[in-house]
């Protein structure tokens, strides 16, 4: 029997064991964190669900072999979905032509968008989809997620310097993008509500 | 003196990099960093830095997620297939055995039987009231039908 207390460690060892609920509650748990990771990543609505989709499949396919010995669940579940997207980044970049944007970024406008809300967060988020995937990835998991960032360079297998510097750079080229627009934007959004962050 | 200005300049430098990595906002800095150096941070001396860091954590604030279709959720839920919650398909014997070489075929062809033997065995039923049964005859078109008999029907 399984209750809202159990740790991921335990719910995930249950769920290997064939036990549904256990399953349920993880899903209920972490959908939400993988789905905005990955749509940092990948841009898309429709592409992002795919990714958070088979992110648990692949859960459900080793859940009787995962051992607690090692990472966190949290950190193996990001790690996994982590792959997929720069999997489906790879691919997409291979089959696109050379001229082609990397990725096209879901604009469809949000109801509770104004007009210049929404331009200005096209224009950020055109800023991050530009970004290297790695430099992305990294503010994804530090800035928007709020991982800690011993966990973000565990999901990501490297050291805690290399994440460090993959988010100074990151947040260099943003600045370096977003500075001349940051007068106008700030100017325009002056009166505009400001749109609710976290990623 | 030196000495004592490397450890300054490594701390100052150290400051720059947590404000160029973690942002302007020194209370979500790693707790080591924090302890280490978040009052030097918090001196006039890093404004510009914290300053700079803050105006892209507000822009980066601006960015948002577009929340998935609210079934996502069910249809994860809907496909968990566990390893340990794989129930046996049921035995059938000898059918089983033979089918098992090409199962996608088997139950093609089985199917394709399925409807023949549907088709050749099939009697036309319909139902027993005067309209249906009228209705029948038109279609099949070997009875003759009178102006008396449809004068009979309307009388009805």
């Amino acid at each position: 029997m399984v209750n809202e207390q159990d740790s991921d460690e335990v719910l995930v060892q249950r769920a290997g064991r064939g036990d549904k609920r256990a399953a349920q509650m993880l899903v209920e748990r972490h959908t939400d964190k993988i789905y905005a990771v990955c749509f940092k990543m990948l841009g898309s609505q429709h592409a992002a669900e795919d990714a958070t989709q088979e992110t648990f499949l692949r859960l459900w396919r080793s859940a009787n072999k995962w051992k607690p010995a090692g990472a966190k669940f949290s950190t193996w579940l990001y790690r996994v979905a982590m792959n997929l997207c720069l999997d489906q980044l790879r691919k997409t970049k291979r089959d696109a032509p050379e001229e082609a944007a990397p990725e096209q970024i879901d604009h469809a406008p949000r109801p509770d968008d104004t007009y210049l809300a929404g331009e200005k967060r096209l224009i950020i988020d055109e800023a991050l989809s530009a970004l290297p995937p790695r430099q992305r990835l990294a503010l994804t998991l530090c800035h928007f997620q709020e991982l800690t960032n011993i966990e973000a360079a565990q999901v990501m297998e490297i050291s805690v310097d290399a994440l460090e510097s993959l988010l100074a750079r990151g947040r260099r080229t943003l600045r370096d993008r977003l500075t001349p627009l940051r007068e106008e934007l700030t100017g325009k959004m002056s009166d505009e509500p400001t749109a609710n962050i976290s990623g | 003196m030196s000495q004592q200005q490397t450890s300054a300049d490594k701390k100052t430098e150290a400051v720059r990099r947590c404000f160029a990595a973690y942002g302007g906002d020194v209370s979500v800095w790693p707790v080591d960093m924090r302890e280490a150096f978040g009052e030097m941070a918090l001196s006039d001396a890093f404004a510009r830095e914290r300053n700079e860091a803050s105006a892209l954590d507000a822009l980066l604030g601006a960015s948002t997620t577009r929340p998935p279709r609210h079934d996502l959720q069910n249809r994860i839920i809907a496909e968990i297939s566990l390893p340990g919650a794989i129930i046996s398909p049921p035995k059938f014997g000898l059918l089983a055995t033979l089918l098992r070489p090409f199962p996608a075929g088997a139950l093609a062809g089985l199917g394709a039987l399925g409807v023949a033997t549907g088709f050749l065995t099939a009697t036309t039923q319909f139902a027993s009231t005067p309209e249906s049964e009228a209705y029948a005859y038109f279609e099949y078109g070997d009875v003759m039908i009178s102006e008396e008999e449809v004068s009979q029907w309307a009388a009805e």
